[in-house]
């Protein structure tokens, strides 16, 4: 059996092997702020307008802008994928989850009183789950293999179901150790996805450990138990004079609302970190210097401008009258004739809402990421060979759906 | 004219200094050193312009080759003048904007006429090939959350009259019974008297009719509750709920699935919802009206006591309905109203005999016991 090799397609340069970088390189990645609010409208408003359908093209078109303004040594990343192909692949994954859905339905009506809620149990939390985690293995090779960087493509190997065996195996074994084994679960999957991670002929490395991560991992989990035990003990009447009560309910409120949102983003921030620095391709090393502060900061700001925008139109709706008609809503017939109406109200707020979301959360964490991250050994990437037949692509690939779960 | 350029060959990601001339119907690219020059035919330059750089690419036979090149903007624009408007911009695969307005506004089209013709008539067809069995194990399902949700509505506890009064109870099988003589039905039917402060009534799949206590309490005669109750019969007759759970099931899988996210999806899904789900029942309400002038008619009973009810418990223009009322699942019109006294006009001579006599119209009355405190 002849197997190509690298050689085979690097000789089909026209201008023979290129010069080598003299010494050892490296640089931060760069994130470019261009303009963007225009799209953000745009692409909101076609989507409302299409009763959803454009949304395929919208995300491409976000797609294109972030990948485009990540850049590295001079040179933008590239997406290649089009709205198109994102579209087959919802209709695709329609074809899978809408059986599921109508036989959840069906078991559930016509199951009995214990077969019933058994089978649509089973569909709903088992079968699912396990479907959208192929799926999302699945989503990530289309989104690699529709990256270049320089010319050369990205691609993943590896299989949906091998991903998936390795989410309930390291699923059980967290839940045996009552959470405690979460950051092993993470890396497990992380190490899956990394060391089939392809650019070019270059394949991604993972030698990232979990034990690092215990001690940002085990404030959260710790912090959750007090919170647990705090609604148990109010629930069941343990504290039973009022001022114990309240200062324990006012605690857990704290908690739950202040706490340990940061301890969640504090741990994410050390796995981002750890996870950057445990990945290499050959011998290019990446290092990252996100900071949780820096990270908490964006998700105050976002937090504070949602509740400015409900405010905003909540004094709208109060000062146009809009609140009333939401009241007699109630008639059916009254609210078919202010339809119209209302249908503008709801674009207009969310065509706000995506500008906030783009603007004040997503773009600024993007750009944090990215700036965080140095890349090492860049002279390394003149080993780096474009693999051939990757383009051979069924449209099985574009799963990418709307079920996005990225981010 | 010529300019410098960043060209990469697909094959490394390295980049080489290329001098980039403009040829007739192509662009020249000159190594720096030795080798031949490349040359890109126009049409298969793809352009995407990024700040002060053209990003240009090449697309073979619909198929991205890898080959990059990098230029300043300004020096490429002036190298292609007039023909950089003709230059393809996009991805490979990609389709042209022409075309993606062009099957938008199609599938615009395609998901109203499902919307508003497709599932109706997707439901109409599918309610015959549901055998009766099934309509039943349906209603068996859904019955305990129409039971939590009228308990949550209206504050208490559902309590079916008539399970502990034999009096009541044969009182409105009689009726049940003489309402449906000679009527072909494809299983039995079970009638239970509600007993919340709701004015309403209705049937679910498998032949499950509820009326609330208030028809009792606010009819003046027998036949004004068999007008109602025969209404009602035409609904499982008619397989109306069944149909409205097919149609409502269809409906928000298909707006769940089209729009597939929540922000977008839910506003619409609402409205969706409201403005399908009232065109769909008027029509079904007339046909239950006309089977309940029908029923009526046969059991000799007065078809127009159901206009006499309706008039007493709807002075029209009365505000702040609730949407739990008989008025907002039943909306009656004029039309209506007016509608039941045109079918019924052909027995408007003949003597009408209540379907229920005095004793047994005492004993339904009184089938849920003294009134409840509140």
């Amino acid at each position: 059996m002849h197997v190509p090799t690298i050689q085979r397609t690097a000789e089909s340069s026209p201008w023979g092997p290129a010069p080598s970088s003299p010494g050892e390189q490296s640089d931060s990645l760069d994130a470019v702020t261009a303009p963007l609010a225009g799209q953000v409208v745009a692409g909101t408003l076609l989507t409302v307008i299409t009763f959803g359908i454009y949304r395929f093209w919208y995300k491409t078109a976000l797609r294109r802008y972030y990948w485009r303004n990540t850049r590295l040594a001079g040179d933008g990343f590239e997406y290649t994928g089009t709205g198109r192909e994102l579209f087959v692949g919802f209709l695709i994954a329609l074809a899978i989850v809408v059986p599921i859905y109508l036989a959840g339905t069906l078991v559930s009506l016509f199951g009995g009183q214990v077969l019933g809620p058994t089978l649509a149990g089973i569909l709903g939390l088992l079968i699912m789950p396990a479907v959208v985690q192929i799926l999302t293995y699945r989503a990530r090779r289309y989104r690699l293999t529709r990256t270049r960087y320089r010319g050369v493509q990205f691609h993943q190997s590896g299989s949906g179901t091998a991903y998936l065996l390795r989410t309930v195996w390291w699923l059980v074994l967290s839940i045996v150790t009552l959470g405690i084994a979460f950051p092993f679960f993470r890396r497990a999957l992380e190490r899956y996805k990394i060391e089939n991670t392809w650019f070019g002929s270059a394949q991604g490395s993972f030698e990232s450990e979990a034990r690092p991560l215990l001690g940002a991992w085990m404030a959260f989990w710790v912090v959750g138990l007090v919170v647990v035990v705090l609604f148990g003990g109010i629930t069941t009447d343990a504290m039973s004079d009022g001022i114990g009560a309240m200062f324990g309910a006012l605690l857990a409120l704290i908690l739950t609302f202040f706490v340990l949102p940061f301890l969640w983003i504090r741990y994410r921030v050390h796995e981002f970190r750890t996870f950057t620095a445990g990945t290499r391709f050959g011998v290019i090393t990446f290092a990252s210097t996100l900071t949780t502060g820096a990270v908490t900061w964006i998700w105050i700001r976002y937090y504070l401008a949602l509740f400015g925008l409900m405010l905003a139109f909540g004094g709208l709706m109060a000062v146009t009258g809009g609140l009333p008609i939401l009241a007699a809503g109630a008639n059916p017939l009254v609210l078919l004739g202010l339809a119209p109406v209302l249908l503008i109200a709801a674009a207009g707020f969310l065509v706000a809402l995506a500008l906030v979301t783009e603007l004040v959360f997503r773009r600024p964490l993007w750009a944090l990421r990215v700036r965080s991250v140095t890349v090492n050994r860049l002279d390394a990437l003149d080993a780096v060979v474009q693999q051939a037949g990757l383009n051979a692509t069924g449209i099985g690939e574009a799963f990418d759906t709307g079920f996005d779960v990225a981010g | 004219m010529e300019s410098p350029g960043r060209y990469f060959d697909g094959q490394r990601p390295v980049p080489r200094t290329v001098t980039v001339r403009r040829m007739a119907n192509a662009l020249e690219l000159r190594p720096e050193g030795e080798g031949p020059s490349l040359v890109w035919p126009l049409g298969e330059i793809r352009l995407e312009p990024h700040g002060a750089e053209a990003h240009l690419h090449r697309v073979v036979a619909d198929r991205d080759t890898g080959e990059r090149l990098t230029l300043p903007r300004a020096a490429f624009e002036l190298m292609m003048g007039p023909a950089l408007a003709s230059l393809s911009k996009g991805r490979a695969g990609e389709a042209s904007n022409r075309r993606i307005l062009v099957w938008s506004v199609a599938a615009i089209g395609s998901v109203v006429f499902l919307l508003l013709v497709g599932l109706p008539l997707f439901a109409r067809l599918a309610v015959p090939l549901v055998p009766w069995r099934w309509e039943e194990a349906i209603g068996r399902s859904v019955e305990p959350q129409v039971v939590e949700f009228l308990a949550e509505r209206s504050g208490q506890s559902i309590r079916f009259c008539g399970r502990d009064n034999p009096a009541g109870r044969l009182a409105l099988d009689a009726m049940v019974s003489r309402l449906t003589a000679g009527t072909a039905l494809r299983g039995p039917l079970v009638v239970d008297v509600v007993d919340i402060p709701l004015v309403n009534a209705f049937a679910m799949p498998g032949g499950r009719i509820y009326l609330f206590r208030p028809i009792l309490d606010k009819a003046e005669g027998p036949d004004e509750v068999a007008g109602v109750l025969a209404h009602e019969i035409g609904h499982v007759l008619n397989r109306d709920s069944l149909r409205a759970i097919i149609h409502g099931g269809a409906l928000s899988l298909v707006i769940g699935l089209v729009i597939g996210d929540v922000t977008g999806g839910s506003t619409l899904a609402i409205m969706g919802k409201v403005l399908a789900g009232q065109a769909y029942s008027r029509e079904n309400e007339s046909e239950a009206d006309r089977v309940s002038v029908e029923l009526m008619q046969k059991a000799g009973a007065d078809p127009r006591a159901i206009n006499l009810f309706f008039r007493r418990i709807s002075p029209f223009g009365q505000a702040n309905r609730s949407i739990t009322d008989l008025l907002a699942a039943h909306p009656v019109t004029e039309d209506r109203i007016a509608e039941v006294e045109r079918l019924a006009a052909g027995s408007a001579g003949s003597a009408h005999r209540p379907i229920l006599d005095t004793g047994e119209w005492q004993a339904l009355k009184s089938i849920c016991g003294p009134a409840r405190k509140p």
